[in-house]
């Protein structure tokens, strides 16, 4: 009696799950059970058909500003499955929170062997040129980070992104997301927003025309809307092409030793240092908003510090503002300047 | 200036919209100015007594109630820009919520549904855990140029002192099941070998900082039941290859690192990878508290990883540094430990288990819900 009532339940049950279309399991498996809803529902673009031409200038129809649009520009930024096997996404190289981890990568677009320091992309609307070697960029015009991100992702199959390129819809959000990401803001101040002094002493330092600094990065740091940067590119003894065509910079990432004995630059082993190859010697100049959030720096990332920045060891001597002549205390107060921007 | 603008207007939003309606739901998509509806949940933690599910919207800059039996939202209260954590003390009456850009926490009667305190902490608080006798809450501040681990006494709700990391950017902390010890990971920007510090509570010292070879993106800590282990989710960047080259597991491949917890223990690296089947972005990670199961959320692949954590303490076991350290890229050795993948809503971000361990919640980013899931304990 007892068990004709179990297996009826039972029977009742499997009826209901099939109407509910919820799958049941063995005792023990684990499965969902529930979804509890604390928000509106939301969906994903569809994924729609690739863009597949590489020459194809796609320019944003909308406003990047659309919520929804940015949002479903977040998602992709965040989801792999587009990737070959789901083992990445943007954020993997860029950070959830949009700003960068600080690693260092062969992108091979420029030639294989030219290492790129992966770019802090807050705030990145605002400057124009895009990438390192500064490629393209009108500045009125979202083609600019089009291209950028074309060629970061690749529509071209085989790069980064290797398995799909994207819909144009699914573009139009990347950069819509990308567009409206906004510098965080120095945690460095006083809490009322003012320099401190050993900022302010810094500050001297980089206005200072004898050290030129305010050249290449112009901006007065009262001003939230500056960029400390002139958009243009530079040879500031980052990227120099050696003998035999290797790169001769002498940064914590790269073993002169090994570049003198003419070692392979990809390394067949783990812990052969990596080599780089610059195809150019001139560089954009990045702003300095937000540079105490953008890990190493310059477009390989040999400099492992703000210091060494400026302290002449990954750069030709004076090339890069001329603080050869600074005592260590200005060079300090420098750092401390910049980690206020 | 520290996103005081962005912080002002929110205040400013926030009190209109609490003057009006009492609703909490607006905010800003993170990283940007652009106003959403979507919550989007970016960490679940479980009251003590399992009753309550705590939600940090770090869209929607509140936290949502959820009552676990009825299954349904019971409130939200607004609190400030980006909550990327919350901890419920022991007697569920308190619960503290940390502001990754605002930089403070906010104290949260959880009785009243309302902010009692809010407290001025380090850049980018985003985790934070209770001491076992609940003094003390300790707080990860993982800015880019962040080293700190503030603690915050939990009877005056003030900031009392800090813990200095080894390396910046503090990301999560576990304390283990002694209350002596905590481990804190370090997910350094620009850093290629990112370290784990073991915490002397007592002292408040770094013990030992074991470094993970070829690491980036440390997400989630937890110490097993035994404390014998650590284990965080993590990536392994390719970069010394160039990305032509990359075919398996040769961008990225995806790990739960298991560390010895004794001085100079050993390091492993558990791929969470098969072929042709990631597990693209590990994030949040939850150890039963039987010690016989992980489960981790896979933000980037929409679903809960769950691992046997016996066989993976066997392999740790049976296995010399050496051998551990050439397992870490074989797409071949997930089975032997995967109990199961879990197919969840979009972007789960966090996990975290009922006090017995048989339901585990997903907090899901993009879906704005939770996914509750039988474990295999059931
Ligand atoms: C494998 C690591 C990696 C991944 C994955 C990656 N990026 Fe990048 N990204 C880089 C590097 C490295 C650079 C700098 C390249 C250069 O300057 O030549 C860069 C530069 C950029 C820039 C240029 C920023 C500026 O101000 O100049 C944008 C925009 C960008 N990435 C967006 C994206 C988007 C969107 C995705 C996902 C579709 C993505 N990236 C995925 C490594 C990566
Ligand atoms: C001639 C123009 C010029 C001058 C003068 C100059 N810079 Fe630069 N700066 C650049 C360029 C170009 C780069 C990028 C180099 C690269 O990527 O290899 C750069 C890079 C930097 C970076 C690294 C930013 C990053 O995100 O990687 C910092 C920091 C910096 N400059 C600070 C300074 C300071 C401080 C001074 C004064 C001592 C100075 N610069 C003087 C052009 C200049």
């Amino acid at each position: 009696m007892k068990k004709m009532f179990v297996m009826s339940l039972i029977a009742t049950l499997c009826l209901f799950s099939l109407t509910a279309t919820v799958k049941f399991a063995d005792a023990g498996e684990a499965q969902v059970i529930a979804t509890i809803q604390t928000g509106p529902e939301w969906e994903p673009l569809e994924r729609g058909e690739p863009l597949t031409v590489p020459e194809v200038h796609y320019r944003v129809k909308h406003s990047p500003y659309k919520s929804e649009l940015v949002r479903y520009g977040q998602f992709q930024f965040n989801e792999n499955s587009w990737t070959l096997q789901g083992e990445y996404s943007c954020a993997s190289c860029h950070y959830e929170r949009g700003q960068t981890t600080g690693l260092i990568w062969d992108l091979g677009d420029e030639g294989w062997g030219s290492w790129k320091n992966t770019k802090y992309i807050r705030g990145g609307r605002y400057l124009p040129p895009f990438r390192h070697e500064g490629f393209t960029g009108h500045p009125d015009e979202i083609v600019g980070a089009t291209s950028s991100i074309d060629r970061v992702c690749g529509r071209d199959p085989g790069f980064v992104f290797r398995s799909e390129n994207f819909s144009p819809e699914r573009l139009e959000a990347l950069i819509a997301y990308i567009r409206s990401l906004e510098f965080t803001g120095s945690p460095f101040r006083n809490e009322d927003g003012s320099l401190t002094a050993a900022q302010k002493r810094g500050w001297k330092v980089f206005s200072d025309p004898k050290v030129g600094c305010i050249e290449c990065h112009p901006g007065d740091p009262n001003n939230p809307r500056a960029l400390f940067s002139d958009a243009q590119t530079h040879d500031v003894g980052t990227g120099r092409v050696g003998k035999d065509g290797f790169r001769t910079t002498p940064g914590a990432v790269f073993n002169t030793t090994a570049l003198e004995a003419g070692v392979d630059p990809y390394g067949e082993e783990y812990d052969v240092p990596i080599i780089g190859l610059d195809l150019v010697k001139e560089f954009d100049t990045p702003t300095l908003r937000d540079i105490y959030a953008s890990g190493t720096y310059f477009h390989d990332g040999s400099a492992e510090t703000l210091m060494n920045t400026i302290d002449n060891t990954c750069t030709t001597k004076d090339m890069h503002g001329v603080t050869s002549h600074l005592n260590n205390q200005q060079l300090q107060d420098l750092v401390e300047f910049m980690k206020a921007l | 200036m520290k996103k005081r603008s962005l912080f002002l207007s929110i205040l400013g939003a926030g009190l209109v919209s609490l003057l009006i309606s009492q609703s909490a739901s607006a905010g800003f998509i993170q990283g940007t100015r652009v106003r959403t509806e979507h919550p989007s949940p970016f960490h679940v933690s479980v009251s003590p007594d399992g009753g309550t599910l705590f939600l940090a919207n770090q869209s929607g800059h509140s936290v949502t109630f959820v009552d676990t039996r009825t299954r349904k939202v019971t409130g939200e209260v607004p609190v400030q820009v980006q909550p990327e954590a919350t901890v419920c003390t022991q007697d569920g009456r308190t619960l503290y919520v940390c502001n990754a850009e605002s930089d403070t926490v906010s104290v949260v009667d959880v009785g009243n549904k309302a902010v009692i305190k809010t407290i001025k902490v380090g850049d980018w608080p985003c985790s934070i855990k209770l001491s076992n006798d609940g003094m003390k809450a300790y707080v990860c501040c993982s800015g880019s140029m962040w080293n700190s681990v503030d603690i915050i006494d939990t009877a005056m709700n003030n900031k009392i002192g800090e813990i200095r990391t080894s390396d910046y950017g503090p990301r999560d902390i576990a304390i283990s099941p002694d209350g002596k010890t905590a481990a804190v990971v370090l997910d350094t920007t620009g850093k290629i070998n990112r370290c784990v510090d073991f915490i002397d509570l007592a002292t408040g010292r770094v013990t030992e900082t074991r470094v993970i070879p070829g690491s980036a993106n440390f997400r989630g800590v937890e110490y097993t039941p035994d404390g014998q282990y650590v284990l965080f989710t993590m990536e392994q960047p390719k970069n010394w290859l160039p990305v032509c080259e990359a075919e398996n597991a040769q961008i990225f491949s995806n790990n739960v690192a298991m560390v010895e917890t004794k001085k100079g223990g050993k390091v492993a690296q558990f791929p969470l990878d098969e072929l042709n089947n990631y597990d693209g972005n590990p994030y949040g990670i939850a150890i039963c508290p039987e010690g016989k199961y992980v489960y981790i959320g896979v933000r980037g692949m929409h679903r809960v990883t769950i691992l046997d954590l016996a066989k993976m303490t066997d392999i740790i076991q049976s296995s010399s540094q050496c051998e551990l350290d050439a397992m870490k890229d074989d797409l071949t050795i997930m089975v032997d430990y995967l109990v199961t993948r879990v197919n969840v809503g979009l972007g789960p971000s966090s996990v975290a288990l009922s006090p017995d361990g048989k339901i585990c919640y997903a907090a899901n980013y993009f879906s704005n819900n939770v996914s509750v899931i039988r474990t295999p304990l059931e």
